[in-house]
């Protein structure tokens, strides 16, 4: 069987942008990491983990994590947002540019996952029982899933779809 | 969406069947995806909803140790709560949590709950809280069911020693002062340790500090309705009429006061205490062993100086103790007059009698002072001087009172030290008249009678020794007569047996005058031996 197009493209870029909208909140408000000091230790979200690493003197680290686990899934669901709707209603503006975006977003994509890989990497590593501990949260596997989704929304999008507008319209 | 439209080789047009283009119709299995998704947010959603329980306000005087967002509120160890929010109270007097409790903690949420913030605390009694060193203060509650379900509270500053549903005794004693007694010293049995001071407060419009103290429930049924809790804190140390008096507890309680607690025997038969109960808290041992049920008061007006005279002076009849002095003070007449009113009390248990119910205690003092009864101050030591109070019988003496109309009142008498103040004031008189008396005698050994009384001894004396010698010529010549003629000598053996008898008789007269001289005035005495 042969498509044309990625069959069913839109719909189903659609359904998985949904799920991960939906999902993008348990993931930023339940806690992905637990780090557990000296017997002190808070859940952490995403977001509190960020201002935790910026308020101990590492803005750098924090700005990483700011850009990795909450700019890039956003503009991935809200870029695959606007692309899917702009290739459903037929919009002719600037496509060059958006067909780049789409590169763009399949590309770094799977730096989102960046999170999830240093939370698995962390919670292997520390181990130090009473002195330091790390657990993985409940967040970090709706973060783990919009992770996912927004690639599989990324992939299941065909950005020739966009163009099929400029052919039906010669 | 369109299938692929034929685009089979060119050469072999006719053997292409021709594409059925399919157009996909209907619920497509993907938006199971989102589906899913929205169910699991959902439940998520619900499930956070249902966990979220009340939201309380407690209030603290210092936030220090609270995090907003961060620390928690936690039972038996078990979390129930976050705080949410830390702010300064509007008066600036304290500042307001906001917390938010899990589900269904309502039952720990009662008016008489208490809040307190857990932080390591390291006394000399003890170290608790030490787990928060490392993991952060959090906040401890202790539910209290009764009372109306509250949603505001008021933080303690410090946690309660023990939890309000802690199966043991707690009890209250009431002291003078605290001495050094602080929150967590020990409260022992015959040298155990069987509990401990959970508070203490001063009691308001009294002079008085009530001290709360927890009994383990174990020890429990060795507190009696008649027990007598004392200070054992430090050392006791007391130089008082009864003598150097020294004591000294355990080693905590040197450090961190403590109480000490005992039953008298004949107490061990009251009702075992339950809590709530409120004692007495005795200054030390000997304090608490001497409490008496009944006393009653007497006063007494002494004239002399009181000096060496001490609260908790000995009352003493023929060495034996009856009393306390209670409290001694000049009365409000002018100071040319003035005296001492000393009060005493009277416990009759001292001496293991009770009133008797007929008579009130100031008929039988009326009684008695009508019978003679009188006090006097003693001096109890040398080495300190301290007085003591006896009761005398002195029946000969006025009974001299001085007290109101109403009052019980023990007539006193002069002391023996203030005697020897009265005779130490006539000292110089009678010296003087010792002076007479030796320089009298002194004039008679020098005077010429005396010279002339001496010359008249020796003639005596001359004539004495002539008279004797001339005696012994007659028994000479009696003797030669005796021998010279037998007749006579016969007559004469008869009358010297008579002679014999005549001067043994004699020799009694002159016995019985020896021991009796007024017999020769008075006669014979019957109860004489002759």
């Amino acid at each position: 069987m042969l498509h044309r197009r990625k069959p069913d493209s839109l719909r189903r870029t659609w359904a998985l942008l949904a799920a991960g909208f939906l999902l993008y909140i348990p993931a930023n408000v339940m806690p992905v990491m637990q780090v557990i000091y000296a017997g002190r230790g808070e859940p952490d979200t995403i977001m509190s983990g960020v201002k935790v690493l910026f308020n101990t003197g590492q803005p750098a680290v924090a700005v990483l994590v700011l850009f990795a686990s909450i700019t890039v899934p956003m503009i991935k669901l809200l870029g695959l947002t606007w692309m899917a709707l702009s290739a459903q209603r037929g919009w002719r503006w600037r496509m060059r540019d958006r067909t780049a975006f789409y590169r763009l977003v399949e590309f770094v994509g799977r730096w989102s996952m960046l999170d999830i890989f240093m939370i698995s990497i962390l919670v292997a590593l520390v181990k130090l029982q009473a002195l330091s501990t790390i657990e993985a949260g409940p967040g970090a596997i709706w973060f783990a899933s919009v992770v996912v989704l927004t690639m599989l929304a990324a992939a299941s999008f065909d950005p020739r779809i966009m163009w099929d507008v400029e052919e039906a319209s010669r | 969406m369109t299938s692929d439209p034929p685009a089979g080789p060119p050469g072999s047009p006719a053997e292409v069947p021709a594409a059925v283009i399919e157009r996909k119709r209907g619920f497509s299995l993907v938006w199971i995806v989102p589906i899913v998704a929205a169910g699991i947010g959902a439940w998520l959603w619900f499930d956070a909803v249902q966990s979220r329980g009340p939201e309380i306000t407690i209030t603290f005087t210092t936030a220090d140790g609270l995090d907003a967002g961060k620390t928690k509120i936690r039972f038996k160890s078990v979390e129930v709560g976050s705080v949410e929010t830390v702010t300064l109270a509007p008066d600036l007097s304290g500042v307001v949590v906001k917390a938010r409790m899990e589900h269904a903690t309502e039952p720990l949420l009662h008016a008489q709950s208490r809040f307190w913030v857990v932080r390591p605390r390291i006394g000399i009694a003890g170290v608790s809280g030490l787990d928060t060193l490392l993991s952060g203060a959090y906040v401890e509650v202790e539910p209290n069911p009764d009372g109306a379900p509250a949603r505001t509270f008021v933080g303690l500053e410090a946690p309660p020693e023990t939890p309000a549903d802690a199966p043991g005794l707690k009890l209250r004693l009431t002291a003078d002062t605290l001495g050094s007694i602080s929150v967590g010293s020990p409260v022992d049995h015959h040298g155990i340790t069987v509990g401990k001071v959970e508070a203490y407060h001063l009691v308001p419009d009294a002079e008085s500090v009530a001290i709360d103290i927890y009994i383990e429930p174990e020890y429990a049924s060795r507190v009696h309705a008649g027990s007598r809790f004392w200070n054992a804190s430090g050392i006791n140390v007391a130089f008082g009429a009864q003598g150097l008096q020294f004591s000294a507890s355990s080693l905590v309680s040197l450090l961190a006061g403590g109480i000490d607690f005992d039953t008298p025997a004949d107490e061990l038969g009251t009702p075992l205490a339950r809590s709530g109960l409120s004692y007495h808290l005795y200054a030390d041992q000997t304090a608490s062993r001497e409490v008496f049920t009944e006393s009653y008061h007497v006063v007494m007006y002494f004239g002399g100086s009181v000096r060496g005279l001490s609260a908790g002076a000995p009352v003493e009849f023929r060495g034996i103790r009856l009393g306390t002095v209670i409290s001694f003070a000049l009365n409000d007449k002018p100071i040319d007059e003035a005296r001492t009113r000393v009060v005493v009390a009277i416990e009759p248990e001292r001496i293991g009698r009770k009133l008797t119910s007929d008579e009130s205690a100031q008929q039988r003092i009326e009684r008695l002072v009508a019978a003679g009864l009188r006090a006097r101050l003693e001096v109890s030591s040398l080495l300190t001087g301290a007085l003591y109070v006896d009761i005398v019988l002195d029946p000969g003496t006025q009974a001299a009172l001085h007290g109101a109309p109403g009052e019980v009142e023990v007539p006193t008498v002069e002391s023996t030290s203030d005697l020897i103040a009265s005779l130490a004031s006539e000292a110089p008189e009678l010296m003087a008249d010792l002076r007479r008396a030796v320089g009298g005698v002194a004039d008679l050994a020098v005077s010429d009678d005396l010279h002339s009384v001496l010359g008249d001894l020796r003639q005596v004396t001359t004539d004495m020794r002539q008279t004797l010698s001339h005696i012994d010529q007659v028994f000479s010549a009696i003797e030669a007569l005796l021998v010279s003629q037998s007749a006579m000598q016969v007559r004469l053996g008869q009358t010297l047996d008579e002679t014999a008898g005549a001067m043994r008789s004699l020799r009694e007269l002159a016995n019985m005058l020896d021991r009796q001289p007024e017999a020769l005035i008075k006669g014979k005495s019957a109860s004489g031996d002759h």
